[in-house]
């Protein structure tokens, strides 16, 4: 298989398809990540195909200093966000629903209760996610979604990594006080 | 220390982005206090939730709509938020290509408003379809008696004859089933301005070319469009073509018009592959119909006679659009036919056709019907001066580019004579 530089490189002396092979490569990986920052499937997926128009056309200015994946993300989130402001500023408990998903996730031998519970949990965590910022709700996902590193994080979202590092840190208290009451459940 | 800075720590060594010094802090105070080791236990709970949600996937791939786009993103020279424009693929390359004419292609194109494109079967030069192609241009003329013959009548060798323009205008049948729904006036009126040549003529030369012409029914006329007919010019098999002078004077009121040219298989057209591209894009276009497709193309041959012949003689077409288009339309065109190099070769653009004014001043003075026009050889190297001239000091009025073939050789459209000029250089930004 062709590495990215490779298709990049391919696709920049005027091979559409090598670009293809890119966006089969990326496509569902964005598309999940983008799906928990917008909480919304339908703005994921148009904000997945924007991102990758534009990586297309704004591939030579790629300097490939970065992984094309995270330079792919940076155009992606930044896409994304602005999408869902001026769209969809509220996020409805359909959104959520639909955010959330129908496929059980790693659960195909549990039972139904249990299923039916995870999804619930889920749920919550998709609801609580919404209540948060976007930069908090985006740095969260990036982190224990997509298990970014700091240094990528920041390389995607153009910040310093002692700024990652506090905002996470705000995102996850900020996330455990929305989950306060699901814990204290858990608890008892 | 406060709360807020241990926490943080704490976020930090839950994602092992710690120094070692602060890993040995935070390890201490998850010893020392039952409160910090909570959090980090719900910490680390919440984490687990979050890399339990669902997985999201795309139900199809996307890499065919996203090239698609972007495609036309590059092609229409934007990109969203910052307007740039970043060319690439296949029509970059094409762009790219030192000897495809690149600075050419532009000036000609970006004042588009009505185009042509002509597609010309693969087959086109096969001994078969030769003949086939000359016996209908034998048929398009028509009578052939030596009285109403233009120029050339002087022997048996040299088939001429007279080409049959209509002013009726085609019945619905014959526009493309796939063809626009709405009107176009200013696409018809450049499809009447070319393929039906007598429309700009002064009411003298149409009743004087009425004279010559055959009676309804006799040449290339179909029955159902057996309406007045009027003399073009004359061709002979050497391909030569010689305009009668209602011709010249409707040329003179031409609109500007480009031509995309290129040869195609006969799936192509079968599969009306442009007619839906063009329906799908929504881009207003006409297809010719056959009489007027031929009568076209003699009026092409005739302009290549008129501008000294600087343009490379094009094979008759095998289906004739005519299109209205912006530029970004027409990189669209070009790009969909440059992309489908299976089945579409020598793609050629840019032709400027302009009003002949531009050319050679006023038209000429109109020759009696019939008689071919004075053209003593010392007014022809004074017009090819003079225009020579007005090309050197005004916009260029004709471009035609070839597509280089991968070797970097031009591409050779069928029965294509060399140019005997040197392209005019492009118009200074």
């Amino acid at each position: 298989m062709n590495d990215d530089a490779q298709l990049i490189g391919e696709t920049l002396r005027g091979n559409p398809a090598a670009f293809g092979q890119l966006v089969t490569r990326y496509q569902d990986r964005l598309y999940n990540t983008l799906v928990h920052v917008v909480g919304s499937t339908d703005l994921a997926h148009d904000a997945v195909q924007d991102a990758l128009v534009q990586a297309y056309v704004k591939l030579e200015t790629f300097e490939q200093n970065s992984s094309f994946y995270t330079w792919l993300y940076r155009i992606a989130v930044n896409l994304a966000i602005s999408r869902r402001r001026r769209e969809r500023p509220m996020q409805s408990v359909e959104q959520v629903r639909e955010a959330v998903g129908h496929e059980p996730v790693d659960t195909a031998a549990d039972a139904p209760d249990s299923r039916l519970e995870q999804r619930e949990r889920a749920g919550q965590v998709q609801q609580a996610l919404t209540a948060l910022s976007d930069e908090h709700r985006t740095i969260l996902i990036l982190r224990e979604v997509e298990d970014c590193s700091y240094e990528q994080i920041a390389e995607m979202l153009d910040l310093p990594i002692g700024t990652i590092r506090s905002r996470l840190h705000r995102a996850r208290l900020q996330l455990r006080e929305q989950l306060k009451g699901m814990f204290q459940e858990d608890r008892t | 220390m406060n709360d807020s800075y241990r926490e943080e720590l704490l976020s930090a060594y839950l994602d092992n982005e710690v120094t070692d010094a602060e890993r040995a802090q935070v390890e201490q105070w998850l010893a020392e206090s039952v409160e910090f080791r909570q959090l980090h236990e719900e910490l680390r709970a919440m984490r687990q939730e979050l890399r339990s949600l669902p997985t999201h996937k795309l139900d199809r791939d996307l890499s065919a709509d996203v090239l698609r786009r972007a495609e036309r993103e590059v092609l229409a020279g934007r990109s969203e938020g910052n307007g740039q424009v970043t060319p690439r693929s296949t029509v970059a390359e094409w762009w790219s290509r030192p000897k495809s004419g690149r600075m050419w292609f532009w000036p000609a194109l970006a004042a588009a408003a009505a185009l042509l494109i002509a597609l010309v079967d693969l087959r086109q030069d096969a001994p078969e379809r030769q003949v086939a192609r000359e016996d209908k241009l034998v048929r398009a003329a028509g009578e052939k008696s030596g009285s109403e013959l233009y120029g050339q009548k002087d022997g048996a060798d040299r088939v001429s004859g007279r080409v049959m323009a209509r002013s009726a205008k085609p019945a619905d049948a014959d526009i493309a089933d796939v063809a626009p729904r709405e009107s176009m006036p200013s696409l018809d009126a450049a499809v009447k301005q070319v393929a039906e040549p007598t429309a700009g003529a002064s009411p003298e030369s149409d009743a004087s070319v009425s004279k010559a012409a055959p009676s309804p029914g006799q040449g290339y006329a179909s029955p159902k469009n057996k309406a007045t007919a009027a003399g073009v010019g004359v061709v002979n098999q050497a391909g030569e073509v010689k305009l009668e002078s209602n011709v010249q004077s409707a040329l003179a009121n031409r609109s500007q018009l480009n031509l995309i040219q290129c040869e195609v298989s006969p799936d192509y057209l079968r599969d009306k592959r442009l007619d839906k591209f063009l329906v799908t894009n929504s881009i207003t276009y006409k297809k010719l119909d056959e009489a007027q497709t031929t009568n076209y193309h003699l009026y092409f041959q005739a302009q290549q006679l008129e501008q000294a012949k600087k343009i490379p003689q094009a094979s008759q077409p095998e289906a004739l659009y005519a299109v209205e288009a912006t530029p970004e339309q027409v990189e669209l065109i070009v790009h969909e036919l440059d992309r489908d190099r299976a089945r579409v070769s020598n793609l050629s653009l840019g032709l400027q056709l302009l009003p002949a004014e531009q050319l050679e001043g006023a038209p000429q003075a109109e020759a009696p019907a019939g008689k071919a026009p004075a053209a003593p050889a010392m007014r022809k190297e004074a017009a090819a001066e003079s225009r020579r001239a007005k090309l050197q000091s005004q916009q260029p009025v004709q471009i035609w580019l070839r597509q280089t073939a991968p070797g970097g050789a031009a591409a050779k459209p069928a029965a294509a004579p060399a140019p005997e000029a040197e392209p005019v250089p492009p118009p200074q930004p």
